[in-house]
């Protein structure tokens, strides 16, 4: 009943948006106004509680939502870390006042970034530096953030900071509620390998937030921060999901070739085999981690191993890809552009090999290096 | 019936606790060098306390009416115990082989004596090159392999379309013992001639392939046993042997080989759990059951392969039980199709090879 809702609501407002911004509309201003068709129809944030503009559904149902949208082709969300990270934050940790940004951040009004990461704290966030120091009712912070995604086009920022550099480095963080258009903050676009410029530096000079911008207890930051990394569980099984649909559909155009007449070879055949094989498995473990999360089960390994598994299976498949394309990837093909995309699946987010130390001491229990 | 995930872990804190006592390592390696390799006392146990053969077998037949999702639990639990009693061969194999037949008095009457435990069954898994010839109700020829032959008393027997039964004591009935690389369960060459069979189903084609895939899947639910306990084992020791001053679980190496022990076993069960699922709602079996076959032998051999590299030189003796977890990941990973053929069979249905 819930999907049949939401086809009815596409099926209402897709053609008519893609009438105004073209078929495949992927400007910042078309992605904004889908927004807020979404937020309009209350599907832009199910998950959120109905009295925060949501719907309350579950994770099976916010796992059957995405699926359904995703058949659709519409762009991704400008305000996808509002919806998913900052807004589920504030709704947990924020004051009435603060709470006012939620509506906002629906409509994509208000676009959040999150201010984590800095040149000398990546894998050890929890080394950040970025300082603010009271002053009346202001906090004044001096930094910089880095790898900040949407930095450029954000109106506001989630910033952690370090509110008192004496305590133990988990225990002096706190998080601030940031106007991005304060006086003393600059944006500079990071360019990646492949050309684009998704992420940018934010440098912060002297920069006032008002006290009444922070968001639950100074000082507790860090487990603020909890909050907003551990939200989307449901995540990591759409994007295995989708890798093993990825496969599922190169197989396809193979088998296709193959019946025009294209004689296949057997070692790059197999080795699509074994993506798909790898690939079913990971979104099999998917499936076992949701059916544990709808029984009610405390969640275990499954998302960081989940993460881990896909990430690396994404650079293998683009590196099959762009190896079996030959001389043409390297001569313009598109192919190259996914290849160097995807090395930073196993970076981003936790890299690979903190992961693994991660479940070596977590889940195994085994000691400390 | 079906039950809940509660009701399982029960079940199988039952069976862990009754397979510690039962079947410890001195208990395994014992059997593995007596006459018939198990313990009749032990499968009476597993059978009248935990009614492990019952599982399978439908209420109808005198069975608990369960499916594959609970005889995995009992397979894992063989799995890490090193069980030599024929678990897989009986209450999984032979009774799916029953259960995938048409009814009829014959097989409800193996079926009940198969749930008590009282008959032991096995397939015999046809071999290439191997061939049988029906003449009347009787079979000769190369009927395959068998797992648990020496204990059995009845073979099935695939032939011309056709299952059939035959009891162990029948004449023309000969089991050739084979040095299995698996010294925990014993397999054997039946070889007949002119052996007395009973007709269990004359159209068995179509439920042969279910069966291998329904096996396969089986055969996996005990290597994910296996390849659980061999993590233990590894993380144990690597928390307590110390080298250079500290434990060699402190070392990123060790920590990254277990970490990745760990994914695999994750995965592992994520691909049991989805393709004892798809077994238990009688849904296309084909593409998952080569999924989860090609993935857990590969995996499983891993994690065993990584546990004798964590414990270094103790890990290459006999005397350390390591290198029967490998015999018996690897031999099950052969057995009902393996890593090449389940690809192979993928790429066909993709039509990626084929005419």
């Amino acid at each position: 009943m819930l999907l049949d809702e939401l086809r009815a609501y596409l099926d209402e407002t897709v053609p008519a948006f893609r009438a105004t911004w073209g078929p495949d509309p992927l400007s910042w201003e078309a992605r904004c106004a889908w927004q807020r068709i979404l937020a309009e129809g209350k599907w832009a944030a199910p998950a959120w509680a109905v009295e925060n503009g949501g719907r309350g559904v579950g994770v099976t149902d916010q796992l059957a939502i995405e699926t359904l949208m995703a058949e659709y082709g519409m762009p991704a969300l400008p305000g996808m870390l509002g919806l998913k990270n900052v807004g589920p934050t504030i709704a947990v940790w924020g004051t009435s006042a603060q709470k006012e940004h939620l509506a906002r951040i629906l409509s994509a009004e208000e676009i959040w970034c999150q201010g984590f990461s800095e040149p000398g704290a990546g894998s050890d966030l929890a080394g950040l530096q970025t300082k603010a120091v009271e002053d009346g009712d202001d906090y004044v912070v001096n930094g910089q953030k880095i790898w900040t995604s949407n930095g450029m086009y954000a109106t506001h920022m989630e910033l952690l900071v370090r509110t008192d550099p004496d305590a133990p480095k988990h225990k002096g963080i706190s998080a601030l509620c940031v106007d991005m258009t304060s006086p003393g903050i600059e944006v500079r676009p990071i360019k990646q390998i492949n050309g684009h410029a998704e992420f940018a530096e934010v440098f912060f000079t002297d920069v006032r937030v008002p006290k009444a911008d922070l968001l639950g207890p100074a000082n507790r930051g860090w487990d603020v921060t909890r909050t907003t990394l551990g939200n989307e569980r449901g995540g990591v099984v759409i994007f295995a999901a989708r890798l093993e649909q990825q496969i599922r559909d190169l197989i396809a155009e193979r088998a296709a070739a193959r019946e025009a007449g294209v004689v296949l070879d057997p070692v790059e055949n197999d080795r699509f085999v074994e993506h798909f094989i790898q690939a079913r498995v990971i979104a099999m473990l998917g499936e076992l981690m949701m059916t544990r999360l709808v029984a009610g089960e405390a969640p275990g390994a499954e998302q960081s191993v989940i993460k881990m598994l896909w990430s690396e299976e994404l650079q293998r498949l683009a590196e099959t890809r762009f190896e079996y394309g030959g001389l043409d990837s390297v001569l313009g093909d598109p192919l190259a552009q996914e290849y160097l995309s995807s090395r930073s699946a196993t970076i981003a987010a936790g890299t690979s090999q903190v992961v693994r130390n991660i479940l070596a001491e977590r889940v195994l229990g085994l000691p400390r290096d | 019936m079906t039950t809940t995930s509660s009701d399982r872990e029960e079940f199988r804190a039952g069976l862990r606790a009754f397979l510690q006592a039962q079947s410890s390592e001195t208990d395994v390696r014992a059997l593995i060098e007596s006459a018939t390799g198990y313990d009749p006392a032990v499968w009476e146990k597993l059978s009248s306390q935990l009614g492990v053969p019952a599982v399978l077998v439908p209420a109808s037949a005198g069975g608990q009416g369960l499916s594959y999702v609970e005889l995995a639990v009992a397979l894992e639990e063989s799995g890490r115990a090193l069980l030599t009693a024929p678990v897989l061969s009986s209450s999984g194999v032979a009774t799916t082989a029953l259960r995938l037949a048409r009814t009829s008095p014959e097989v409800q009457a193996l079926l009940g004596e198969m749930a008590t435990g009282e008959l032991i069954g096995t397939l015999a898994i046809p071999t290439p090159g191997g061939s049988l010839s029906v003449d009347g109700d009787a079979v000769s020829g190369s009927a395959g392999i068998v797992m648990d032959g020496q204990i059995a008393d009845r073979f099935l027997v695939l032939a011309r379309d056709c299952l059939f039964s035959i009891p162990a004591e029948n004449a023309g009935v000969r089991l050739e013992p084979i040095a299995s690389l698996d010294i925990t369960r014993r397999q054997q060459r039946l070889e007949l001639d002119g052996a007395k069979a009973t007709l269990l189903d004359r159209s068995y084609a179509g439920a042969e392939q279910r069966l291998f895939d329904i096996a396969a899947i089986l055969a996996c639910a005990e290597m994910l046993g296996c390849a659980q306990r061999a993590l233990e084992i590894a993380v144990d020791y690597a928390k307590v042997r110390e080298q250079f001053g500290k434990t060699i679980g402190s070392f990123q190496a060790v920590k990254h080989l277990l970490a990745d022990s760990l994914a695999k076993v994750e995965q592992m069960r994520g691909a049991v759990a989805a393709g004892v699922t798809a077994a238990s709602e009688d849904a296309e079996l084909g593409e998952v059951a080569s999924v989860v076959k090609a993935y857990c032998s590969t995996a499983s051999a891993e994690v065993v392969q990584t546990l004798i590299q964590v414990l270094g030189g103790i890990g290459y003796t006999w005397e350390h039980p390591a290198h029967l977890y490998l015999r018996r990941v690897r031999t099950l990973g052969m057995f009902f199709g393996t890593p090449a053929d389940h690809k192979r069979r993928l790429a066909a249905r993709f039509s990626l090879t084929g005419v």
